[in-house]
């Protein structure tokens, strides 16, 4: 089930909100707790129950563990089941995910035909992986508080971040189930809100340019070669395809969680205002880093241990932030280029003081960022590569045969003397698509994002957004009711009508 | 209650009511059109059944050029459909085949625009899929595949023109009268240079074309229905001498041609080409036939393609 299908929004949604305000109403927290984690099994088993005994599994297994990392008092004792533990872990996404692409390596290298049975992924394998892991470190590290099983069963499978994240940590979920939440109508109001923005971003703005940017990258994966002006308008699409649509996720997780009176952590602070890849990485996808810092950097040594380890470990990092992607090279390139562009910053601000101009910082980082886009959506490197060459203008300049019928012939004749030539374009669709995809890149750049809107009502832990003008505050009015129901119908006939795809996350 | 969560409070109830109420009415007021629809529109049943039940020995394939200059008749049953792709052209004919023997013959679309970006690209594989389902079982209209892709097209529609559902059968009758009177004016827009001229970038096939697969799924469909001694005729369809000034110059244009007329030459198919054989009078606009002309030009290929020589019923 996907946040914007129409069984997910018409039944699923509104059954399990009145049944869980109902338990809420005449039973215990407790009652409500085990609802929702069997609501979320289901929301789960839906797509493919044969993952649903997987999925409990892992987590009766990652519980029971914690428990006796716990109650062990021996330190090497706890180190050697950590290890244990993690291991098991990692070898259970690398038998799902990482087995194939392993394989494709031994037999590059070595020669030897391995042919392991590739199997289906389990969704979400990534996300309940990594946060399992962290909580056996931090039992290990003995600190996590005992808890009930209920409660650890509904922080794994939770159904708003249980696919694709937010990668939330122990200590911020189970302490919510413990106690009843807030005002069901100040939740409901502003959950609805945040759901309704999120799928705006799914279903209006991220699938516009959806289309644009698998007409780039398919094209090119099957031998079409792109004018340079399709190159960029594709790429331009897809960073802001991934824009929104991952925004858009976060957004509905956060706005489902609030629903139910639960508080997620911030995943998405406007990427693309970033003035540097530090920067970016500080707002992209926010509870990754956070992992990746907290549970690989600090433990290979962070900063604490030289200039030359620094930049390794982040190196090491970022190309294993690729890699969580998926099993390719296409992300280990991707995490390898941001990796590459961290050490730069990095050196940059150990070199020099030298500020540069904000609007051109944010340009060069949004520039950098939209390189690397090139082989993380690109099926291989050879698509990848045509794309670049024609994003440098090194295949020559095309331009659609119709401009030749509308533009003045002088600069026809200049266009022609400098090479330019007309002929079919594949993405590029005139000057209304270069309006939309410019719209769009204000909407990215100026406007305040959704946990701003809604700041006044704290929707997420602890935001880390600056507050925005009061204008752009949200406040549950009327008006607003009123305007925000005809929207909401546009996007309900959307939902019904069925034809947008999946979220890009849900792969990882 | 504090005021901030009567406001939630009202909020709620306002958004829920003013979202649930329109969009029940929405549905409920489009369920009734395409009721009204259906019962009226019979072309797409017809065309299923074209497909899934057709008897004539000879079918034709292709986009909207076939679709508008051929008629199903005895001899034809015109699987023509608009924007069909190579892969839909080959799916479709795998069910025919698949469901109807003695099939003596096929004409085939050999038009440069198969090969053009949009057509190459372009995901069809649910045309088919519709056309096997069987969805006569349900009962609400909006959710059959072939009217949920197309509800909030259809929901502006009405809310543009919403003597669509008052009076469906009087609306229709004006309709077709005032289609008719606007006709000429309508050609004579669609003929502008600067129309013609967006139209023919539309159609430009890629320059790499064949490289793509569509390519050599176009050669694999000829070679497969000579192989089982099914006659096939490649046809070039007429288009306005516009429309052919502006796409002789683009050099794709005229590798395609090449490219169809040596694959009838190495397959033994015949190649008909018709690009060049009507006047513009003939054309409802640059590129498609008018209704009109249709029975003459379906007469034209029964001769051209040899039809009558293999005995059709």
């Amino acid at each position: 089930m996907l946040f914007h299908d129409a069984v997910f929004v018409l039944i699923f949604l509104p059954l399990t909100i009145c049944a869980s305000l109902l338990l809420r109403r005449f039973c215990t927290q407790n009652a409500v707790v085990i609802f929702l984690a069997i609501a979320s099994v289901f929301f789960y088993g839906y797509w493919n129950p044969n993952f649903v005994p997987l999925l409990t599994g892992s987590i009766v297994f990652n519980y029971c563990f914690g428990k006796y990392l716990l109650a062990s008092k021996d330190q090497t004792k706890r180190k050697a089941l950590l290890f244990l533990g993690i291991t098991a872990n990692l070898g259970l996404l690398i038998g799902f995910k990482y087995i194939g692409w392993i394989a494709e390596i031994v037999e590059t290298l070595f020669g030897l035909s391995v042919k392991p049975t590739q199997l289906e992924l389990p969704l979400g394998i990534s996300f309940f992986t990594f946060l399992q892991i962290a909580y056996l470190v931090d039992a290990s590290r003995r600190q996590v508080a005992s808890t009930k099983f209920p409660n650890y069963f509904l922080f794994v499978t939770f159904f708003p971040h249980l696919i694709a994240g937010p990668l939330v940590h122990h200590q911020e979920l189970i302490p919510q189930f413990e106690r009843k939440l807030g005002c069901i109508w100040e939740n409901l109001s502003v959950g609805l809100t945040i759901f309704g923005i999120g799928l705006f971003k799914k279903l209006i703005l991220s699938d516009q340019v959806g289309v644009w940017s698998d007409s780039l990258f398919n094209s090119a994966s099957a031998g079409i070669v792109p004018s340079m002006i399709d190159s960029w308008v594709g790429v331009i699409s897809f960073a802001l395809l991934i824009y929104f649509d991952f925004s858009a996720y976060s957004d509905m997780a956060i706005g489902l969680s609030k629903m139910f009176g639960i508080r997620l952590p911030e995943n998405f602070n406007s990427p693309y205002k970033a003035v540097s890849i530090i920067d970016f990485w500080r707002r992209w996808h926010m509870t990754l880093s956070r992992f990746l810092r907290d549970y690989l950097y600090i433990p290979l040594g962070g900063n604490r241990s030289g200039f030359f380890r620094r930049y390794v470990n982040l190196m090491l990092v970022m190309l294993l932030a690729g890699l969580w992607h998926g099993a390719s090279w296409k992300f280990v390139i991707w995490g390898g280029m941001h990796g590459g562009y961290l050490l730069i910053n990095h050196a940059w601000n150990t070199m020099t003081n030298f500020k540069i101009f904000k609007p051109i910082s944010v340009g060069i980082t949004f520039i950098a960022v939209l390189f690397a886009w090139v082989p993380f959506r690109a099926d291989t490197w050879q698509t990848a590569k045509t794309i670049y060459l024609n994003m440098l203008g090194f295949n020559g300049v095309v331009l659609p045969i119709h401009y030749q019928e509308s533009l003045p012939e002088t600069f026809t004749m200049w266009f022609v003397t400098h090479g330019v030539t007309f002929g079919a374009t594949s993405v590029y669709g005139g000057a209304m698509q270069l309006m939309v995809l410019g719209s769009l890149l204000l909407f990215v750049f100026i406007l305040p994002n959704t946990q701003q809107i809604t700041s006044d009502f704290n929707p997420t832990l602890a935001c880390v957004a600056p507050p925005t003008l009061r204008l752009f505050r949200w406040k549950p009015t009327r008006l607003g009711a009123i305007v925000m129901g005809v929207i909401g119908v546009y996007l309900l006939l959307l939902v019904v009508q069925g034809k947008s795809g999946e979220f890009i996350y849900f792969q990882f | 209650m504090s005021s901030s969560i009567s406001s939630s409070k009202r909020f709620v109830i306002y958004l829920s009511s003013v979202c649930g109420i329109l969009f029940f009415i929405f549905l409920w007021v489009m369920e009734c059109y395409l009721r009204q629809q259906h019962l009226i529109n019979k072309e797409k049943n017809d065309y299923k059944k074209r497909v899934l039940n057709g008897v004539a020995p000879w079918i034709a394939l292709g986009d909207s050029h076939p679709a508008d200059a051929l008629t199903s008749t005895a001899w034809l049953d015109n699987l023509g459909q608009a924007s069909d792709n190579i892969k839909s052209m080959e799916r479709k004919l795998n069910v025919v085949i698949s469901r109807r023997a003695g099939i003596k013959g096929v004409i085939l679309q050999a038009d440069p625009q198969l090969f053009s970006y949009y057509r190459l690209t372009a995901s069809q594989s649910e045309r088919v899929d519709d056309l096997i389902k069987d969805e006569d079982n349900l009962r609400l209209l909006i959710l059959r595949s072939e009217n949920r892709p197309y509800l909030v097209r259809l929901a502006w529609s009405l809310m543009q023109d919403p003597v669509k559902v008052v009076g469906s059968a009087s609306a229709n009758k004006v309709d077709v009268e005032s289609k008719e009177e606007s006709h000429e004016v309508k050609r004579k827009n669609e003929f502008e240079h600067r129309s013609v001229v967006v139209r023919v970038q539309l159609h430009t096939p890629v320059s790499n074309f064949i490289k793509h697969k569509d390519a050599s799924t176009y050669r694999e469909l000829v070679q497969m229905l000579i192989s089982r001694n099914i006659k096939v005729c490649m046809v070039a369809y007429p288009v306005s001498q516009l429309y052919r000034q502006i796409s002789a110059e683009p050099f794709t244009f005229q590798a395609t041609r090449h490219y169809f007329q040596r694959l009838a030459e190495d397959t033994g198919a015949i190649f008909v080409d018709q690009n060049s054989a009507l006047p513009d009078s003939a054309f409802g606009n640059p590129d498609h036939l008018l209704a009109s002309e249709a029975p003459a030009f379906t007469n034209t290929l029964h001769h051209a393609c040899g039809v009558g020589l293999i005995g059709s019923r």
